[in-house]
């Protein structure tokens, strides 16, 4: 029998470790399995765990004297590589005992506070510039349809810096961040008579795609949490419609004032 | 293959590795993967245009560039010790079918609903058989070389 620790801070441990994968794009049964992880390493085999996207259950099971349990909202996700492959770090750290549950702790805490250098705004949007001009010339663009896309890669990361402040759906992301995509790129292209409308849509729409949701909705879905993968697709289902919706409207208006696609 | 072919493909290589190192960074990937996940998700798109050029069906030229992605980043997810979704999730964006969601909305907007169904369809196919291709090189992975030590109980 392994040495039992605190049962408080096992439990916080493992919910905030399940917390920042759930919040920060990791799949749901990897979540699950770093809490148990951490509850195993605790000295707590006999735990419960359930995640969903949207929030996460974790009970620890003393024998048959007490049940202790946490439960957190997940409020927000996006996707944050690197504080999820931290917090598999510190997690292993943890089950092979390198480190005690204080200084896992106090890891965690760090790494849901501090931001790692989070990128700014400007270098958010030059990066998301860059790769959606890129994409535009990957997939067949010229100079100009690069340059268009780069301006629209820029905007949209501007709108959905200024509308995730007011804690906005991600739907509605989808749709505006589309509809700004198409109506630069009808203008820019009906003002100066150059570039090709496909090329440019299909390079600028890439960080709107719901790549990561599709993903994760089939992984869990095949590794049996049906709710999660539900979920997960729905997201992506949404989103997709969002992005097309978006592009629709303003093709549909512009065919409507005559314009040729 | 003709040289201007492969210099097409090596320009598209070039181009492809910096737009996904750019996404890649927008999604703030740990920097010791930064480098590998760029040259995954070009590798991945080459193979894949050069399977559709020999393949009859499109989707079977998506599964291949997916595995390949797929299964080079769960090895290199066990090499480095990280998840595996850090090397994937960067580097399938290059194949997501982005045109294909675009063509079926333009084709909606031309009132060409019988382009519209079809476009839309294979777009969904494309979408589940790239999503396919992921969970089963991670389910393969998992079952050969589980993660870490879980010390798993009977449920």
């Amino acid at each position: 029998m392994k040495e039992r620790y605190n049962e408080e801070l096992v439990l916080d441990t493992a919910r905030l470790a399940g917390c920042l994968i759930l919040e920060n794009g990791g799949e749901t049964f990897r979540a699950e399995e770093t809490v148990m992880r951490i509850c195993a390493a605790g000295g707590y085999a006999e735990s419960e765990v359930i995640a969903i996207p949207t929030g996460i259950f974790v009970t620890l099971v003393d024998g048959d004297i007490s049940y202790k349990t946490r439960v957190k909202r997940i409020q927000k996700r996006w996707v944050d590589l690197i504080r999820i492959d931290k917090t598999n770090t510190v997690s292993r750290a943890l089950a092979s005992g390198e480190i005690n549950f204080e200084d896992a702790l106090s890891q965690l805490r760090e790494l849901s506070i501090n931001n790692y250098g989070r990128f700014d705004l400007l270098t958010r949007c030059l990066y998301s510039a860059l790769a959606t001009g890129l994409f535009t010339l990957v997939s067949g663009g010229g100079l100009f349809d690069g340059a268009v896309a780069f301006i629209c890669g820029a905007s949209v990361q501007l709108l959905s810096a200024s509308f995730s402040r007011i804690n906005i759906f991600p739907f509605t992301i989808s749709l505006i961040g589309s509809m700004l995509i198409a109506a630069i790129t009808v203008t820019a292209v009906t003002l100066t008579g150059l570039g090709n409308i496909d090329k440019i849509i299909v390079g600028a729409i890439i960080p709107l795609l719901p790549g990561l949701a599709m993903t994760n909705a089939i992984r869990d879905t095949i590794m049996g949490d049906l709710i999660s993968g539900s979920a997960r697709f729905t997201e992506a289902l949404l989103s997709a419609v969002g992005i097309a919706g978006g592009v629709g409207i303003v093709f549909g208006v512009y065919v409507g004032f005559g314009g040729i696609l | 293959m003709t040289v201007t072919e492969l210099l097409n493909l090596l320009r598209i290589f070039g181009l492809c590795a910096a737009a996904t190192l750019c996404y890649a960074l927008l999604m703030r990937i740990p920097l010791r993967a930064l480098i590998l996940s760029a040259f995954l998700g070009s590798a991945g798109y080459i193979i894949f245009i050069i399977s559709s050029n020999y393949l009859t069906s499109i989707l079977a030229a998506y599964f291949i560039g997916t595995l390949f992605v797929s299964v080079i980043g769960e090895i290199m997810a066990r090499i480095m010790k990280m998840p595996s979704t850090i090397f994937v999730i960067p580097s399938i964006i290059p194949l997501v079918p982005g045109y294909g969601l675009y063509l079926t909305m333009l084709l909606l907007v031309q009132n060409d609903f019988n382009g519209f169904i079809k476009t839309g369809a294979q777009t969904l196919f494309i979408a589940g058989i790239m999503a396919a291709a992921i969970a089963l090189t991670n389910f393969v992975a998992r079952r050969l070389i589980p993660p870490g030590k879980v010390e798993k109980k009977q449920f």
